[in-house]
């Protein structure tokens, strides 16, 4: 029955929202209408679920002295306080200091950290494509004129170099791209409909736990 | 023949330091460029263009967190000030929890700028879970019953009239994220949404096709998208002066100058190594 169940809601469901889509009478609406509100109260658990979850590992993390577990001091830290400021400055207290707290932090501490993070990458991309971008084969050749080609299509000195620079980048990204990117999409499509379809008929189980035994 | 070979063995922290003057110099040195612009951004520009101003407003959607801002925080000011400069209505709203603050800053300034009310002129409802978003489509009024400052949705004045999204022209979505995919499959597929798109420089290829099935009406494309609608926007005269992108768009191309440069050198290195290479008169290994 722990089995049968899920699987049978899967299967009902599956089908049904399947068919609903082109079936546009005025019953399937409401159907549609009502399951996206029960899809909303059931997102909001989630939630819970999930922060539940996050806040159980790290103290159990904490509990263990696992390696780095002062490192979880820090994210229950973020959450209590993060959240405190959150709840309090929200719409249920609106409280105006703790909405101001909870925006400079998020402002000037959070988004400075998050994006210098980021940008660090660009000084591992560019030694990387100094170190590994060689014509060493006729393929390896050709991406690198594709790629100096587009490079110099988006920036203002490749039009001073020659006007028709970034229409060559813009096809290059357009028709040689486009091609071998629709043809993996299409592969993707076909490949997520399989899925789809072995999941609603049961033959794909591992969603539900237990490595699909 | 040592100083060609030399060229594809530099030092990774001298490639770093180079990499910094290349960002930091032209942010502070400032020099006006003209871009050449994109048919996607023409296009989204277009579609924008094409609201009539006072009528019903364009939904812009701040999917992004503060890791990508730095590329797509310039697009929502770019597009705001085109809006309220137009006098087209703006509802701001995102389905990142870390967009909230993002998107409230951005459209608090842009209004400032345009001496714009909240309620009238714009709406801010902050951080809505994406099921909202679709719900959007049945019923605005409960998909969005209360705004980011908590007020409801009946009491915003330009709210007035919203049913679903067939009140709304224009959505624009600025993500980081692959949640474009589901604006474009729930939004565009069953409420027939006119989606425009914002992304990052890495995502724009990702949705080219999008553009030529005509499932989005236009594309920004990373910090480069953004110069351009900022350069669009001047010369229609709905602002005197470029912004923050095109100043970080100088950033760019002398970065990519530095790369194309760097990849050149390393080439040449790697070739005059290849030559200075002793050959194996038997031919083996």
């Amino acid at each position: 029955m722990k089995q049968k169940l899920p699987l049978l809601i899967v299967l009902v469901l599956g089908i049904f929202f399947t068919i609903q889509f082109f079936v546009p009478s005025r019953a399937s609406e409401v159907t549609y209408q009502t399951t996206l509100q029960w899809w909303l109260v059931m997102s909001s658990f989630a939630m819970v679920l999930a922060l539940g979850s996050l806040i159980n590992h790290h103290a159990l993390k904490i509990k263990r002295r696992k390696e780095g577990w002062w490192n979880s001091w820090v994210t229950l830290a973020g959450i209590a306080v993060m959240g405190g400021l959150g709840i309090l400055g929200g719409p249920s207290f609106r409280m105006g200091w703790a909405n101001d707290a909870y925006t400079r932090l998020f402002l000037f501490v959070q988004a400075p950290m998050d994006s210098a993070m980021f940008a660090i990458l660009a000084f591992y991309m560019a030694s990387a494509s100094y170190r590994a971008f060689r014509a060493r084969s006729r393929e390896a050749t050709v991406l690198l004129v594709s790629g100096f080609v587009v490079m110099l299509g988006i920036i203002p000195f490749g039009a001073m170099l020659w006007h028709r620079i970034p229409d060559i980048a813009e096809w290059v990204m357009m028709v040689p791209n486009m091609a071998s990117k629709r043809g993996i999409l299409f592969g993707i499509g076909l490949g997520a409909t399989a899925t789809a379809l072995k999941i609603i008929l049961g033959i794909e189980r591992s969603w539900l736990g237990g490595g699909g035994k | 023949m040592k100083f060609l070979i030399a060229l594809s063995k530099i030092d990774r922290r001298v490639v770093y330091l180079l990499l910094a003057l290349a960002v930091v110099v032209p942010m502070i040195v400032s020099f006006n460029v003209r871009f050449h612009v994109d048919r996607s951004t023409r296009d989204l520009f277009e579609a924008v263009d094409r609201i009539p101003p006072g009528g019903q407003p364009l939904m812009l959607v701040f999917d992004y967190d503060p890791q990508i801002m730095p590329e797509l925080d310039p697009m929502a000011t770019a597009i705001l000030r085109h809006c309220f400069a137009r006098g087209i209505r703006v509802v701001g709203v995102t389905t990142g929890a870390q967009g909230a603050a993002l998107g409230e800053r951005a459209m608090a300034r842009a209004a400032a700028e345009h001496g714009k009310r909240i309620g009238e002129d714009y709406c801010y409802f902050g951080y809505k879970l994406f099921l909202s978003m679709i719900y959007f489509g049945e019923n605005a009024r409960r998909a969005l019953p209360v705004d980011h400052y908590g007020r409801p949705f009946d009491s915003l004045p330009m709210m007035r009239g919203i049913r679903n999204y067939d009140d709304i022209p224009l959505v624009i979505d600025l993500a980081g994220s692959s949640i474009l995919n589901s604006w474009i499959v729930y939004m565009g597929a069953r409420y027939h949404v006119r989606l425009g798109a914002g992304v990052t420089a890495v995502m724009a290829p990702d949705f080219y096709q999008f553009l030529q099935t005509g499932q989005l009406a236009g594309q920004l494309s990373g910090m480069k998208g953004a110069a351009e609608y900022e350069q669009l926007v001047v010369e229609r005269g709905y602002a005197p002066a470029k912004g923050l992108a095109s100043r970080a768009m100088n950033a760019i191309s002398a970065s990519h100058l530095l790369l194309i440069a760097l990849i050149v050198m390393g080439n040449v290195g790697y070739f005059a190594a290849r030559r200075a290479k002793p050959k194996n008169p038997q031919g083996g290994a």
